[in-house]
């Protein structure tokens, strides 16, 4: 038996997040009434108790189950980015379900089933696991996505359902093409067989395994020519479930992305980073200069998080440990300026009125001036303009690739960074500088003492991170040593 | 270890010829006069209304949907079961979370009333 | 023999699959599918993988074709059959990059396989496909994707239930 009790250790996290999630599941069958909102609390709990198991992880690699999950730094820092993505996105949907009158235990549950996904795909090393995982992510995101059954939410989830399900055959048949090229899929023998046997990196079997996977990641983490699906699920799910898509299924995926292609496929670095680095400025500048076109401003950020999945790919294509642990930073601090921006857009609508459109932005930094600074700390923030968490995520990316002499690639991308600025800083002018029209859209905020805590945390987040980053980037640099 | 399938082959193929068999049969043998009322659906007089062609309840797609998880997870058990001795205890115990995590799944649907017919 | 049958199956497999994209009729694209199943599953067979051999008819050729008819029920399919066949740009489009991926997924086996070679014996194959092997595997070190497999089964569960229930 290839099982010691010690592997129960690397999965403690994810069984008390599982356990947490069957005990909602239960909560919502037995408890009566129809008002389910409190569950988001018992969420809440399971997480916390599972981020205060996570710090053992912490140190030298340990792999559990016969080398299936790993136990080390760089699955624990994702954890915690999972953990930061979960807490505030139950407290962001908490408020907004009670408003929308469709508050259900489900909702909670699929949360934190997807949660559960996530890390085990952050911490996977094999590659059966990461496509375990990554299915039971994305079959909870495609519920979630369709939750309000309005006709643009089901809509959402049936586009993200059949594209989704597409691509994970992509993914699937690339995992299959690498066992027939190196005869295992678990990631740290992959990458021992690629270097045994260097003709491995001119195989042809190989090479399409690697291309089939990077189309599988590359539609998860939406990056162009994958990202078709993006404007329409992101403007059509629920505004909470958009949040957590946005930024739990990008950390989720590009933790897989990063082990999967910076480990096991290292040998092969020149030959895939060609490919990524025609992707990475596509999407930036395809994003980009989409989102200055548009006028809805759930859509504008849609489109916003497809630009910054174009700079995450940026540090893959670089692809050393310093890249790599710019990543983990850009990750957090995209995690809370994101769900901060949602958590603002939410407050902005209404029952049944989801006010999204730039119009309705008019005037109201005056007005409502807590949501107003809130607002333009996080659009600073995406548009990386410093103190803030987006500015120190971007520097220390493109610091990495400077380093590597991707200048093309660093100049193009600070050009892309330049023009984003445009469109974020739009809706701050908006907000301060446009009269607000006679009849306001917007006349009260749907604010809740659960939203007001998510948007206040992730506004703390993106300072800290902006102000002191020194110790969470030491951190993600000892974790990335530990990677392997 | 092939050649223990012909049996399924040969039973395979008669099933199917059979099958065949009496539709290219009666196609050649079976005197056909046909007339409206044979054509008919029912040859009883009624005309079937809507016809069989009409949406069904998303009902029918929800117990299908819980038969097909729990079909799988009984698919499961059978490599479990033939290998039980060697197992042991902690086989049992797996299968024991196995089972645990899907009947919660079981008890929610329940208590949810998917299993009822509204 | 052994090649004739997988010939044999692998043909009806194509033919099955090119009936579920041209046949006009839902109900008999499920059935082009059915046969498509089946004969993998003989496909499977022929490579000694019995297990899954009837795990593909049971399940797949079984429940999921199940499934898949009452999806068809549940659709209004008359109107579907009205709008279909126009000639669009995007077709053509499609079309060609389906056959440029249909290209690229041949380009692999043009080399040899760099896999572990000279393991795959009749007899070890054999062994490799009895369902004891399988479940020394799968309740050995198999044991971790075993489990996410149940969370998977739970997730689509729960799923199906928040999107279908009428009164959630």
């Amino acid at each position: 038996m290839n099982f010691q009790m010690a592997d129960l250790q690397l999965l403690a996290p994810h069984i008390v997040v599982l356990a947490t999630a069957l005990l909602v599941l239960l909560a919502e069958a037995f408890c009566k009434g129809e008002r389910k909102g409190y569950l988001a609390y018992l969420g809440i709990a399971g997480i916390v108790v599972a981020a205060l198991l996570t710090p053992r992880l912490f140190g030298p690699q340990r792999l559990g189950f016969s080398g299936m999950l790993a136990g080390d730094g760089f699955a624990a820092f994702f954890y915690f980015i999972l953990y930061a993505v979960g807490i505030l996105t139950l407290l962001v949907s908490q408020n907004y379900l009670r408003d929308e009158r469709f508050e259900h235990g489900e909702y909670y549950a699929l949360v934190l089933l997807a949660l559960v996904g996530m890390m085990l795909m952050a911490g996977a090393t094999h590659l059966m696991v990461v496509f375990l995982a990554l299915e039971t992510m994305s079959i909870a995101i495609y519920a979630l996505a369709g939750y309000f059954r309005t006709e643009r939410s089901v809509e959402a989830s049936l586009k993200y359902f059949i594209l989704g399900g597409f691509a994970s055959g992509f993914l699937l048949y690339g995992i299959a093409l690498i066992y027939g090229a190196c005869g295992t899929t678990q990631i740290y023998d992959v990458m021992a067989y690629f270097k045994a046997l260097p003709a491995l990196t001119s195989s042809p079997m190989a090479l399409a395994g690697i291309g089939l996977l990077t189309v599988g990641f590359g539609f998860k983490v939406a990056a162009v020519p994958f990202h078709a699906w993006t404007p329409d699920v992101y403007q059509g799910a629920p505004t909470s479930v958009t949040a957590f898509m946005a930024t739990g299924v990008k950390a989720a995926a590009f933790s897989a992305f990063l082990r999967v292609f910076v480990v096991a496929f290292q040998g092969t670095h020149v030959e895939w980073s060609g490919v990524l680095w025609v992707l990475a400025l596509l999407t930036m500048t395809l994003g980009n200069l989409t989102a200055i076109a548009q006028t809805d401003v759930k859509r504008m950020l849609a489109y916003s998080s497809i630009a910054h999945a174009g700079y995450l790919l940026v540090g893959l294509v670089v692809g050393t440990p310093e890249a790599s642990s710019a990543m983990m930073v850009y990750l957090l601090a995209y995690a809370f300026m994101n769900i901060g921006a949602f958590a603002c857009v939410i407050m902005v609508g209404r029952y049944g009125q989801e006010n999204t459109s730039l119009d309705a932005y008019a005037g109201i930094g005056f007005r409502f001036p807590a949501l107003g600074l809130a607002m333009a700390v996080f659009m600073f923030s995406m548009a990386g303009i410093p103190p803030t968490a987006g500015f120190i995520g971007k520097f220390l990316i493109f610091k990495a690739a400077v380093h590597e002499g991707y200048y093309w690639l660093t100049i193009l991308g600070v050009l892309n960074s330049a023009a984003s600025v445009y469109y974020y800083l739009r809706v701050i002018i908006t907000m301060y500088f446009k009269p607000s029209p006679d009849e306001p859209a917007v006349d009260g905020l749907r604010v809740g003492p659960s939203a007001a805590l998510a948007t206040v945390l992730a506004g703390v987040g993106v300072l800290y991170l902006g102000i002191i980053p020194g110790g969470i980037i030491k951190l993600a640099e000892q974790a990335v040593r530990f990677m392997g | 270890m092939l050649q223990n399938y012909i049996p399924i082959l040969i039973l395979f193929l008669l099933a199917a010829g059979f099958g065949l068999g009496v539709v290219v049969i009666s196609m050649f043998l079976g005197p056909r006069r046909p007339d409206p009322s044979k054509l008919s659906t029912y040859e009883c007089g009624m005309e079937v209304e809507p016809g069989a062609r009409q949406r069904f309840d998303v009902k029918y797609y929800l117990v299908f949907m819980a038969f097909l998880v729990f079909d799988v997870e009984v698919v499961f058990m059978y490599p479990w079961a033939v290998r039980f001795q060697k197992l042991g205890l902690f086989g049992f115990v797996e299968m024991l979370i196995f089972l645990l995590i899907l009947l919660v799944g079981y008890v929610y649907i329940w208590r949810k009333g998917v299993l009822e017919w509204e | 023999m052994m090649l004739a049958m997988f010939f044999l199956a692998a043909g009806v497999a194509v033919l099955g699959a090119l009936g579920v994209l041209l046949c006009r009729n839902p109900i008999h694209s499920a059935l082009g599918l059915v046969a498509t199943m089946v004969s993998l599953a003989v496909v499977y067979l022929l490579h000694h993988a019995e297990f899954i051999f009837v795990i593909q008819l049971m399940v797949y050729a079984g429940a999921v074709m199940g499934l898949i008819v009452f999806v068809i029920m549940l659709l209004d399919i008359r109107r579907e059959e009205a709008a279909s066949s126009r000639f669009a740009p995007g077709k053509v489009v499609g079309v060609g990059l389906a056959g440029l991926f249909f290209v690229a997924i041949l380009v692999p086996f043009t080399s040899r396989l760099t896999g572990r070679m000279g393991g795959m014996t009749e007899s070890a194959l054999e062994r490799i496909g009895s369902v004891q092997y399988l479940s020394d595997q799968l309740f050995g070190p198999y044991l971790l994707p075993f489990e996410i497999a149940s969370i998977l089964l739970l997730v689509g569960l729960v799923g199906a239930v928040t999107l279908a229930k009428k009164k959630l």
